[in-house]
């Protein structure tokens, strides 16, 4: 109502204007294009700044699942396994763990928006000149999906064999879950049936078309997890349990200079509470790695009301006991 | 109300993908670039009423806009958060055009002829509304495109511009009645030209 009273009020500033609809832009390419340079060149900060609003989902992006072993271990916490293995390492930033940074992909994007949620898409690129690959590779995008129920979520860790997370804790109750697939990356799994036969399918699809298409797509099954989350509720103050499947790999966790780390011992386990403060935002989370399970859990609260130290460990306890 | 159809994202979708944008999933911002990159040229173009300079002004602010997506609270109408960006941006151009136009001045290089990058897109408004916007301030402008041009309600604008409705109409009233003023008597000289033209030409 109000907009249609618009036009006829101004009408004649409206039609003293050019009546020829504006021309059109794409900028896309440009705009992903500087922000990846960004990316590349910022990572670390950019990081930390994001973690603002989504401390779960950025402290995530801090771990990285690299079978590197050259960083200087000493000064920093390590989480041994019973075997005396170190399973999780924190390390400095570094150019190498900056150059993990996700850079635009227009197949990838192409994929994603081929993708209904929790589908996993294997796509192969014909001719990829952006590939050091010689031999010809799947490539994969997942779209996550958040489950509100927890009946479902409940439903999709039992499929997959995820570690489970409960329905309320600590008088926070369930918002949504998210359970996503591991990226088939090791030589083994690429081995697997499953790898060989999409890959044939898609490598011929490309090799019959005809009509300069470079994508090829496919959703494939999957059931082997590498992430499990519950966001949590009560009012406007959230927790999240997230947790990484590491599959007999190892973790590190980049150590920003921010991050001041103790280690505790909480219900027989070392969990780490890490306290970041920057100059323009501060939050705590905490960390522990599950033998059992061999997985990598983080507990992080945000919204109007962040836990203290002391409620962190009593959460820990309740998850750990 | 700033998005163009062909791409347009839900409230939920968007919601969704900022958080995994927030999350470091940086190539899902492509989805936030080709929703908003028309609406948002279209209202720097209005407002600078430079075609290059929008198209600048179209990739620095979707840059900042990612730069800044951390500072982006839920709860926040998200185009009325990007559109904050971008009024505060072209502002900051306008400013800059109106400083460089003053230091001119005082060089006395006022009579060189611009460069077409500098020249204003002549096309977009006709002679009288070219100076009647000419005259208005960069925050008179800017309101004048996002009410005019840009068909937004005072409560969509206010959302923008962080001041009341009320006080927004009052504005919005004064802006109109500046613009007409001098779209009139432009007019009235215009035509008082064209009526002596045909006179000199005798001579």
């Amino acid at each position: 109502m109000e907009r249609a009273e618009i036009t006829h009020e101004y009408q004649d500033i409206i039609r003293a204007t050019d009546k020829g609809s504006l021309p059109e832009i794409d900028v896309l390419e440009q705009v992903m294009g500087r922000i990846t340079e960004l990316e590349d060149h910022r990572r670390p900060s950019l990081k930390g700044a994001m973690r603002r609003t989504t401390v779960l989902g950025s402290a995530l992006t801090l771990i990285l699942m690299i079978s590197v072993t050259a960083y200087a271990t000493s000064e920093y916490i390590q989480i041994r396994n019973k075997a005396g293995t170190v399973k999780v390492q924190y390390v400095a930033p570094s150019d190498e763990t900056a150059g993990m940074a996700t850079s635009y992909n227009k197949y990838a994007m192409q994929a994603q928006n081929y993708a209904k949620p929790g589908e996993l898409i294997a796509y192969y690129v014909k001719d990829n000149n952006t590939s050091s690959d010689s031999e010809p590779v799947l490539q994969f995008e997942y779209k996550g999906n958040r489950i509100p129920s927890y009946v479902d979520f409940s439903a999709e860790i039992k499929r997959t064999g995820a570690p489970e997370l409960p329905e309320v804790t600590n008088g926070y109750t369930f918002e949504y879950g998210i359970v996503s697939p591991s990226i088939p990356m090791t030589d083994a799994e690429k081995r697997e049936p499953i790898y060989q036969k999409t890959l044939s399918e898609l490598t011929a699809r490309a090799s019959k078309a005809t009509s300069g298409e470079k994508l090829f797509m496919m959703a494939v099954p999957w059931s082997k997890p590498a992430f499990v989350s519950g966001k949590y509720s009560k009012g406007g103050a959230h927790i999240s349990i997230s947790v990484n499947l590491m599959h007999e790999g190892k973790m590190f966790v980049v150590q920003e200079q921010e991050n001041k780390v103790e280690k505790i011992t909480v219900a027989g386990t070392e969990v780490v509470y890490n306290s970041v403060n920057k100059e323009q935002v501060s939050y705590q989370y905490l960390n522990w790695y599950n033998e059992k399970q061999d997985a990598y859990y983080t507990l992080s609260s945000y919204g109007d009301k962040a836990l203290t130290k002391e409620q962190y460990l009593q959460l820990a306890r309740e998850l750990l006991e | 109300m700033l998005t163009s159809s062909k791409d347009s994202l839900d409230v939920k979708e968007l919601e969704l993908l900022i958080t995994r944008i927030q999350e470091g999933n940086t190539s899902q911002y492509s989805l936030i670039v080709k929703a908003f990159q028309q609406p948002i040229y279209r209202y720097c173009y209005r407002l600078l009423a430079n075609k290059q300079d929008a198209e600048d002004a179209v990739q620095d602010i979707l840059v900042k806009a990612y730069q800044s997506l951390h500072q982006y609270k839920r709860a926040e109408n998200f185009s009325a958060w990007l559109y904050r960006i971008a009024y505060n941006h072209c502002l900051n151009l306008l400013r800059k055009r109106r400083v460089h136009k003053q230091v001119m001045r005082i060089i006395r290089w006022e009579t060189q002829s611009a460069s077409p990058e500098q020249e204003l897109d002549n096309r977009l408004y006709n002679p009288s509304l070219a100076v009647a916007l000419s005259q208005l301030s960069p925050e008179e402008r800017s309101m004048l495109v996002m009410r005019v041009f840009e068909e937004q309600t005072y409560a969509e604008m206010s959302e923008i511009l962080k001041i009341r409705p009320n006080a927004l109409i009052k504005r919005m009233n004064r802006i109109k009645q500046k613009v007409r003023k001098v779209m009139k008597s432009e007019e009235e000289e215009i035509d008082w030209r064209e009526q002596k033209l045909p006179m000199n030409t005798k001579i």
